[in-house]
């Protein structure tokens, strides 16, 4: 019996901690993502100002070189573009997180809604008008987004140390509560 | 005297992909319209603030929400929220891709539709920077006219090049443009003519070949070679150094610069056929241009067309001999009037 009642609560106390280092993760991914976000930003730039690739097409070469979640995301969303000519840049960027929503996708980078609106606002009027205004809406997305990138350090510093404690001590709670 | 048969059908599928490019809300309305009207659609003139106005071979209608506006039913409004959709759907999501095309007031679509634009112009130097806050957008359906050059064929092959030079002219609206794209089909593949010829056409205004991103888009033969967006001037010249074309096919001479690239062409042994506005011969040796083209023999053959009784009637062939006879008063008075400036004389 008490060596069941261990086995309970070393279980209860891993998955306590596993919960709490999941959520901690989540802090380090919101972080690397909006730095790739912001490279990706960057590049997307160089291709507006630069080229005249239109920009399902410079999003698939952007999405290529920077890999990763961010990069997914931007091959997702082009893939969607080019599946759906009479789709606009903000109902495909619609189109993919309603589909999250329904379906879930683990691959797609972590973001909070704040980024989410900030990404939202430029798609909104991305690939709507000429070049120089476009890159005026590249660079203020991305400010934005450094700015969150900013905070997301800063709680990447205090909240993934809280959440692992918070899972080993509650718990070590519900377990000794449980035994 | 023939007229063009129009019988270049478009089939639904490709009025579904023209009609793609419309915003969502126009794009329902019009699937409710019934196929057989949509068959004749020409135009979509969309205008900020303004009814959606359909142009169909039978004349105009008024887009309503659900299908063509009938008497006294509201009719749909073209909304900024529209434009920014229809912007978007046009230029593949990137406007700033087209900046450049723009400038001249209209971008070519796949499927080598027109599409025109008009709003502010941004002026530079008297010249057109870009145009921004675009206000309406005309969206004019490409269609093939196969049997369009059947008639002219037989008139213009012969002589030492195998293909007499050639120049169209008629009024706006009588169908140069579509014969001489479907000339360059038939001599490209040889329908109806001794041997398929080599063939260029220089298309300033993207009009004869349709050309998306230096695609064709319409079909103008298999041995046909497109520069697209090129000055007449600088282009013919560029075709005959570049592609050793037979025949090189133009739209819309005029200008005084095109006169040394048509001598050029008529130096390199290459048959130049191209197309003008003008009523009658008598008003093309009216221009100055032309006046020096006819007098120095530029061309064996002058075709005027009519849109009368149907678009595409040839109306008229004269020869070189009766353009020549025509100008020589023109040409004197001419250059009575420019004296040691006269460019005929150099």
């Amino acid at each position: 019996m008490l060596v069941m009642q261990v086995i309970g609560f070393v279980m209860i106390f891993c998955s306590g901690l596993l919960a709490g280092e999941r959520m901690a993760r989540r802090y380090r991914a919101r972080y690397s993502d909006l730095c790739a976000l912001r490279h990706s930003l960057v590049l997307l730039e160089t291709y507006v100002s630069h080229t005249s690739q239109p920009i399902p097409r410079a999003l698939e070469s952007v999405g290529r070189s920077i890999r990763g979640r961010t990069g997914y995301l931007l091959c997702r969303l082009s893939q969607v573009l080019a599946g759906d000519p009479r789709l606009t840049l903000l109902q495909a960027w619609d189109f993919i997180w309603t589909e999250i929503d329904r379906n879930g996708d683990s691959q797609l980078p972590v973001l909070s809604p704040s980024d989410l609106d900030i990404l939202g606002r430029l798609f909104a009027c991305l690939g709507g008008s000429g070049r120089r205004d476009q890159i005026s809406h590249i660079r203020l997305a991305s400010e934005s987004l450094a700015m969150n990138e900013q905070a997301a350090r800063r709680d990447l510093d205090t909240y993934p140390r809280l959440w692992r404690y918070l899972g080993a001590l509650g718990a070590a709670v519900l377990g000794l509560a449980v035994l | 005297m023939a007229a063009l048969r129009r019988d270049g059908a478009v089939e639904l599928e490709d009025i579904h992909k023209f009609t793609s490019y419309l915003p969502s809300g126009i794009r329902r309305s019009l699937y409710e319209v019934d196929e057989t009207v949509l068959d004749g659609l020409i135009e979509v003139r969309l205008r900020l603030g303004k009814p959606v106005m359909l142009i169909f071979d039978r004349g105009e209608r008024l887009l309503g929400h659900n299908g063509l506006c009938r008497t006294g039913e509201v009719p749909m409004i073209f909304t900024r929220a529209m434009r920014d959709e229809t912007l978007q759907l046009l230029t593949d999501r990137s406007v700033y891709a087209v900046e450049e095309e723009l400038k001249s007031g209209y971008i070519t679509i796949p499927g080598g539709h027109r599409v025109g634009v008009v709003g502010r112009a941004v002026v530079s130097n008297g010249a057109v920077e870009a145009i921004v806050d675009i206000s309406g957008i005309n969206l004019r359906m490409a269609r093939d006219v196969r049997e369009a050059a059947a008639e002219i064929v037989p008139h213009i092959v012969g002589g030492s090049l195998g293909v007499y030079r050639t120049l169209v002219y008629s009024p706006p609206g009588c169908g140069k443009t579509t014969l001489l794209r479907d000339l360059a089909r038939r001599l490209s593949d040889g329908i109806e003519t001794p041997r398929p010829f080599r063939v260029a056409i220089v298309d300033e205004r993207s009009e004869l070949a349709g050309c998306y991103r230096g695609e064709p888009q319409r079909d103008v033969g298999s041995r046909t070679d497109v520069l697209d967006r090129a000055p007449k001037a600088v282009g013919i010249m560029t075709v005959i150094r570049s592609m050793s074309p037979e025949v090189v096919i133009t739209d819309e001479l005029g200008r005084v610069e095109d006169i040394r690239a048509v001598e050029e062409c008529m130096n390199a042994g290459v048959a130049l056929i191209a197309s003008a506005h003008a009523g009658s011969l008598e008003e093309l040796a009216c221009r100055p241009a032309f006046a020096a083209m006819m007098s120095r023999n530029c061309f064996d053959l002058y075709v005027r067309l009519s849109n009368r009784p149907k678009v595409g009637t040839i109306a008229e062939i004269s020869s070189k001999s009766d353009a020549a006879n025509l100008v020589g008063a023109k040409l004197t008075s001419i250059h009575a009037e420019l004296g040691d400036s006269c460019w005929l004389c150099r």
